[in-house]
């Protein structure tokens, strides 16, 4: 088996005092854990239990939005990082997210918030690195079909609409690991398989590029679990599922 | 702005004033040194921080400036310096902001007065407020409006047309949304305060070769007079809006308005009442049409 994407040991996750009172039990902890590639992962767990702290944490955005601190070892492909403490090196280091509360930019076009997905040169005055390469014609075919004219401003979509533009603008750079935080929260069944749809096109367009990244799903709806596992097996990627429970990320043997 | 162009067509009709291009060139070359401190002001505001440093650091240039050929400075040397000196104030005042979380507010308020201070000890040390001929550059003096309009064009350029403008754009519309987008978010807030320190370090170069002189209190209330034009030019104070060319419009005719009611010969007490009601329109204006963005 390839080497794994990110492996965490006896890592734990404390966010700061609130106005100097202690919340212990916000404290998320894993104890030993690998994402390997070509793997979509389910990540099920109750309400507060912890899920999308696990994904914001590998995203980086935990440690910075909260200024919480973490304990442990978290490593990406081999390379050891004490905190991942900023999200636009995480998202250089191969991670990209999906959030369902992650805000577009509605004064903006959909082209307009498609590009700022992509990386971008040193002194910031042209696009460059790790592009989604081929990928990038065919997401603009979906997102015409699904959100409608790429000079479109945001502000006009619905919430499908936006969900296919969070979900697009997540592929218009190479990443090795996805993270969905209920990227499909809130849409009538309809748009959601719209959502899956968009998401298989986009993986199956990787695969042909040679790449198959990984995946993690945050989902409470099994129906949202059930469609990552068919999508999983149609793009060849393993399914595994993960559990967060009493503040404990754990791996959840097959049933 | 609507408030500086009634005043004046009041000026004009009241033939106080010669109407006319000539007119308007004047203004606007008399407003130009003032520009690329707006914009730096503009590029601060849309990045959703505040850089309140500007009057102070303002005048220390442009006495840095005067000192340069006590220091046995050439003139190459001297501008050199003080571009470097302008980079490193604003590296210093983002890093303090964005790295170490402190307000932007206290940090540039900080920065201003140990700037203000550092040019009235300058002030007093220096014996002529000309600027030596040896650091005077003509080119400054005679072709300020342009220079200014090609920072307007760079920062509009800049803005509409690179992936750091829109970047820089739209981590002020919503710094949150640019963590979730991969965006450099703290580069991108760091590198407006180092546009601004240097814009600002810009304008005191262009002033005082136009001037031909400097002394420490050249930048009081220059700094709020930035801000306010960058506001008035449809700038965002929340961040996320950027109009350069507005910027410069409303420069010019800020510039134009202490001029033109000095012309009509309203009393000073009157003066400042008739710019507090331009300024409250003025902000309820923008503040109007900036509610329209959602």
């Amino acid at each position: 088996m390839s080497d794994p994407i990110v492996e965490i040991e006896s890592m734990k996750f404390t966010y700061p005092p609130v106005l100097g009172v202690p919340h212990t039990e916000w404290t998320l902890s894993v104890p030993d854990l690998c994402i390997r590639p070509a793997t979509a992962y389910s990540l099920r767990g109750e309400n507060m239990a912890g899920k999308s702290t696990f994904v914001r944490i590998l995203a980086g955005i935990a440690p910075r939005a909260t200024g919480g601190k973490i304990n442990g070892v978290i490593r990406y492909a081999g390379e050891e990082i004490r905190t991942p403490s900023s999200p636009y090196r995480m998202a250089n280091m191969g991670v990209a997210t999906v959030h369902q509360s992650d805000p577009l930019f509605p004064h903006l076009s959909i082209r307009d918030n498609l590009r700022l997905g992509r990386a971008v040169g040193a002194i910031g005055l042209r696009w460059r690195g790790r592009t989604g390469g081929g990928s990038n014609g065919i997401s603009e075919e979906i997102v015409k079909s699904l959100a409608g004219d790429l000079d479109r401003p945001v502000a006009t979509l619905s919430g499908g609409g936006r969900a296919v533009v969070r979900l697009v603008r997540a592929f218009q750079r190479r990443f090795d690991l996805l993270l969905m935080d209920e990227p499909l929260a809130h849409l009538d069944p309809r748009r959601k398989e719209e959502g899956f749809w968009c998401l298989e096109e986009l993986l199956s367009a990787r695969g042909a590029e040679g790449e198959v990244p990984s995946l993690i799903l945050i989902s409470h709806e099994t129906a949202d679990h059930e469609a990552c596992k068919e999508v999983a097996t149609r793009c060849g990627l393993r399914y595994q599922q993960l559990l967060v429970e009493g503040g404990k990320v754990k791996m959840q043997k097959p049933t | 702005m609507l408030g500086c162009v009634a005043v004046w067509l009041v000026a004009i009709v009241s033939g106080q004033v010669r109407s006319g291009p000539g007119f308007l060139l004047t203004v606007a070359d008399q407003s130009a040194p003032l520009v690329p401190m707006a914009l730096g002001a503009a590029i601060v505001l849309s990045v959703g921080e505040l850089d309140l440093s500007i009057s102070g650091t303002f005048s220390f240039f442009g006495m840095f400036l005067l000192y340069a050929p006590a220091f046995g400075l050439s003139p190459a040397a001297a501008y050199s310096a003080g571009f470097g000196i302008a980079g490193a104030t604003g590296l210093l005042i983002g890093l303090l902001v964005v790295y170490l979380r402190i307000s932007a507010i206290v940090v540039s308020l900080g920065i201003a007065l140990v700037f203000a201070g550092t040019a009235v000890v300058f002030d007093s040390l220096l014996s002529s407020r000309m600027l030596s001929d040896s650091v005077t550059i003509a080119l400054f003096a005679e072709y300020g409006l342009g220079l200014s309009i090609m920072f307007v064009v760079a920062v509009l350029l800049w803005v509409r047309f690179s992936p750091s403008g829109l970047g820089h754009l739209a981590v002020g519309y919503d710094r949150s949304a640019g963590y979730y987008a991969g965006l450099p978010v703290d580069r991108q807030r760091l590198m407006a305060f180092v546009m601004s320190s240097l814009m600002t370090f810009f304008s005191a170069v262009l002033y005082a070769n136009i001037l031909g002189g400097w002394n420490a209190k050249v930048g009081v209330g220059k700094g709020l007079g930035a801000i306010a034009t960058a506001v008035l030019g449809g700038t965002l104070i929340t961040g996320g809006r950027l109009e350069p060319i507005n910027v410069l419009v409303a420069t010019v005719l800020w510039g134009s308005f202490f001029p033109l009611i000095s012309v009509l010969d309203l009393r000073p007490e009157l003066q400042e009442v008739a710019l507090g009601v331009v300024l409250t329109g003025a902000a309820f204006t923008v503040g109007r049409s900036q509610s329209t963005i959602t």
